[in-house]
């Protein structure tokens, strides 16, 4: 048999196998966000987006944040601490490949598991529903997971920066925790003093909630940026992700 | 050319220089043990050499290409790590499969790994199940796997009990000998390097301060003879008086024999026998304080 190049697919197997089971993956979260998106479903609505953010928002989404915070960062800075990326970046696989196999399992992998259990149980409560609008249904859904994927990049790129599964965590938590604080401040003043562009901060932090606005209530106004904001974001972390790995990372 | 060559390499860690212009080769079918105590810079040397670490300056290139710049460069490298690690969710030979199929060779490659390692008859289990020693195996056939022409191997027998240590050093003799693999190995234990290698780098806070083949180290450090004795001083004193380099340790006096061997020793040890009690004379495998002495004496 001939020889082959090298491959990242099987990287991104192997590691999801690694990342995708118990401890480091919580089925009881799984299981409980799809019982929990099963039970919100069951209301009055015509709307695809909102049969998903009665599936996703808040429990869902507060309880994944939690996951990655914890979890997905920590699984990243283990992965450090114990070798295993070592061994993985001794494979004739360029860092920034084997970076982008590392950030599907540990990050997107299981946002996309872990937001699309729920909304496939949604789904399936409310099938009518779903099917007078599915595109619209799957931005919403896309938008948690550009969110969550948002959260998750920050958390991960904690944990390659720490190296520490216990300091990653808790690093994680403070920066989830300090995040709605601000989301939570920018609200409070926006009541406060009546600004709406305070408000529309706040709202732009929280993207699923523009796009649900956007998706809900054609009528009322959602400027560029707030579409823009969450998703620039992400794109910027990713790349400081990349580039870390890819320049600056050394095994511990 | 080479398979792997490292020339005044320098690196540092928060203003700490822990490799201070390190040079070496391996060459084809060779085996080249980087022997030195611990905190000498070996692990980071090796990191260096596999393009996992940044270096400060210098020249690397494993395979003709700097693999800290081109992964290419590890194509044809099997890697044994101090700490040998996998994944913890699958079988050991389900993550050889894996990784036959990221490293793109044929999953028959497996099995000859899995026999070449000796770890036959363990290969379904978790990683986490096997010995320390086993652990070792499965890593060993884990560097198989790319078809190597060279392995580095990072203390390969450290954490490993005597018989299990001398089990793997034999499975990468044999390797070397038989498939012609080139390794590169560390260790601290010098005569442990000196049972494989052909060639001994000693490392030394960071500095190459020895290297020749076998036999030049060997004749640099000189045969070593333990005699043990209750009055070990006496013995060490009377030993110095005839212009031999003794040294007690515990009941033992160490003896660096000269160029007068064994039989100027034992000329030297019938004048006092009556005196002073002799328990037992042996030879000893030098180990790596002595190459440092030497080293230390030359400079």
């Amino acid at each position: 048999m001939s020889e082959r190049q090298p491959r990242l697919a099987p990287l991104v197997m192997v590691d999801s196998a690694d990342s995708l089971k118990a401890p480091t993956f919580d089925f009881m979260l799984l299981v409980v966000s799809a019982i929990a998106a099963a039970l919100a479903s069951i209301e009055p609505t015509t709307n695809p987006a909102s049969v998903a953010d009665a599936a996703l928002d808040p429990a869902v989404v507060f309880a994944v944040s939690l996951y990655l915070a914890m979890r997905a960062s920590s699984g990243l800075a283990s992965l450090a601490s114990s070798g295993l990326l070592q061994l993985y970046l001794s494979y004739p696989l360029g860092r920034v490949g084997v970076a982008l196999a590392l950030y599907l399992s540990r990050i997107l992998l299981p946002v996309l598991v872990l937001v699309g259990a729920p909304l496939i149980v949604a789904a399936a409560i409310v099938p009518h529903v779903i099917a007078s609008a599915p595109l619209a249904y799957l931005e919403a859904y896309g938008a948690y997971v550009v969110y969550l994927t948002f959260l998750g990049t920050l958390f991960g790129l904690v944990g390659v920066a720490t190296k520490n599964s216990g300091t990653s965590a808790v690093a994680g938590l403070a920066i989830y925790f300090l995040y709605e604080g601000v989301y939570l401040l920018l609200n409070v003043m926006a009541t406060a003093r009546g600004s709406y562009t305070l408000h529309k901060v706040a709202m732009a932090m929280t993207f699923y909630s523009v796009v649900s606005l956007k998706l809900s209530s054609p009528g009322v106004p959602v400027s560029a940026w707030q579409l823009l904001l969450v998703p620039g974001l992400l794109v910027a972390l990713f790349i400081v992700y990349l580039v870390y790995m890819r320049w600056r990372f050394e095994p511990p | 050319m080479p398979l792997l060559r490292a020339k005044d390499v320098v690196k540092s860690f928060a203003r700490r220089r822990v490799l201070d212009g390190v040079s070496l080769e391996v060459n084809e079918a060779e085996v080249v043990g980087i022997v030195g105590p611990n905190g000498a810079g070996k692990t980071t040397l090796i990191r260096v050499l596999l393009g996992l670490l940044r270096r400060d300056s210098g020249i690397v290139e494993l395979m003709g290409r700097d693999p800290f710049r081109d992964p290419r460069a590890r194509r044809g490298v099997g890697v044994v790590f101090e700490r040998p690690v996998m994944p913890s969710g699958l079988t050991v030979v389900e993550f050889l499969e894996y990784a036959a199929s990221i490293l793109g060779v044929p999953a028959s490659r497996v099995d000859w790994a899995i026999r070449a390692s000796g770890l036959e008859g363990h290969e379904h289990k978790f990683f986490n199940q096997l010995s320390a020693g086993l652990k070792q195996r499965a890593a060993l056939a884990h560097a198989l796997l790319a078809k190597p022409r060279l392995v580095v191997a990072d203390e390969p027998t450290s954490n490993l009990d005597p018989v299990e240590r001398v089990r793997i050093l034999d499975t990468i003799s044999e390797l070397a000998r038989g498939e012609g693999v080139a390794f590169l190995l560390t260790s601290h234990v010098l005569h442990e390097i000196v049972r494989v290698a052909d060639r001994v780098v000693v490392l030394y806070s960071g500095r190459v301060v020895a290297s020749g083949s076998i036999d030049e180290v060997s004749s640099m450090i000189g045969r070593i003879v333990r005699i043990r004795t209750p009055i070990p001083d006496r013995l060490a004193e009377h030993l110095r008086a005839s212009s031999f380099m003794a040294e007690v340790r515990g009941l033992s006096v160490i003896v660096r024999l000269g160029e007068g061997g064994a039989g100027e020793l034992l000329r030297a040890l019938a004048d006092i026998v009556d005196s002073i009690q002799v328990y037992d004379i042996d030879f000893v495998e030098a180990g790596l304080e002595e190459v440092l002495g030497r080293v230390g004496e030359a400079a």
